[in-house]
């Protein structure tokens, strides 16, 4: 679901949100936590599919978001377009998460695909079994795309944004998030066809 | 692959992912909530703190002050005192006359342990005038004393 739009007179609808998200930092640098709220929720889905798409775990993802808007809380005075303030959370959701890649590099490889077959071997609903392991399979699917793809993938499909939008958050041109969109799709394709016409 | 296919990777990657992190949704909101909570107690505590610091020091320096003024009072009232007690603590020392009268007078003859003697009276005044000039202060003291000397005689 997109966030709402405030259009205003003699704007356009980019214009329209940009001055809306600077009015609300410059609430919420003054101190006015409903402000800061109204920031979180535009911008919580977009923070989880960045975070997501680097990380690919949704717990640790929502770990990430919930530490980025807090620093991004105290250091708002920091911010030095208030407009941009999309893209400049998503900086901090991307160096959090290479932060906790490089904590969890230690960890032990594969321990989610062993615990994922220690679940499956519950006893439980064919649908329900089903359904579970088509997500696994589409997971293990996303996993296999590199980060700036399966970033570009989620934000696609998880916040429906457009090349423009997903470029100005991962530093890419709208014509190399198309390339990266078409390519995710069709390795993702390849390895779900058939899941989806069994389905 | 077919057009069909197509729309069904889309949905089912958009359920995928929709399933996957709309449960993270609210965790912001109930962290920063959270996070402003522990802010705002932080802030009203180091506020106190502040006040109550401010409070003790200010109290500490009209105690200081009040003490360093109490201690003042004798030294800078300007009054004649009765009785220098300690001239080397002026700043300028004071100046001292002293004047001193000893005249002497025979009494004669005295009998003292069946000893005939000649008697001799010294009277002593002794009169000390103290002026300080950095307060103004003038004092005069006038000591008496009496001294009796007795000359023996001899018999033969």
């Amino acid at each position: 679901m997109r966030a709402t739009r405030v259009l205003l007179p003699g704007r356009n609808v980019a214009e329209s949100i940009e001055l809306a998200v600077a009015e609300l930092v410059a609430r919420a640098c003054r101190g006015d936590g409903s402000a800061f709220e109204e920031l979180i929720r535009r911008h919580e889905r977009l923070a989880l599919g960045v975070a997501y798409g680097a990380l690919h775990d949704p717990q640790r993802a929502g770990d990430a978001v919930q530490e980025a808007f807090i620093r991004a809380w105290r250091r708002l005075g920091d911010l030095a377009e208030p407009a941009r303030f999309g893209p400049w959370l998503c900086g901090i959701v991307r160096n959090l998460c290479a932060d906790e890649r490089r904590r969890r590099r230690l960890a032990v490889c594969g321990i989610d695909a062993a615990l994922g077959e220690a679940c499956g071997k519950t006893r439980e609903p064919a649908e329900e079994m089903g359904r579970r392991e088509l997500g696994e399979r589409v997971a293990a699917a996303l996993r296999d795309l590199d980060e700036t793809t399966r970033t570009a993938v989620v934000l696609r499909y998880y916040e429906n944004l457009s090349s423009r939008e997903i470029g100005e958050l991962i530093g890419l041109s709208p014509a190399a998030v198309d390339m990266r969109l078409m390519r995710g799709r069709a390795a993702l394709k390849e390895k779900l066809v058939l899941e989806v016409n069994e389905t | 692959m077919s057009e069909r296919s197509e729309h069904e990777l889309d949905e089912l990657l958009g359920r995928h992912l929709g399933a996957c992190l709309d449960g993270q949704l609210g965790r912001a909101t109930a962290a920063f909530r959270a996070a402003e909570r522990a802010e705002r107690r932080t802030a009203a505590a180091a506020r106190w703190r502040w006040w109550a610091g401010g409070a003790v020091g200010v109290a500490a320096g009209v105690a200081i002050a009040w003490m360093m003024f109490a201690n003042r009072l004798p030294h800078g009232s300007i009054s004649k005192p009765d009785l220098v007690t300690d001239m080397s603590t002026a700043a300028v020392p004071p100046m001292v006359q002293s004047t001193t009268w000893s005249p002497v007078k025979d009494d004669g003859l005295a009998v003292v342990d069946d000893q005939p003697v000649r008697q001799w009276r010294r009277q002593i005044v002794e009169e000390v005038e103290w002026y300080d000039a950095k307060d103004g202060a003038m004092v005069r003291t006038r000591m008496p004393r009496q001294q009796i000397i007795l000359i023996g005689l001899r018999a033969d």
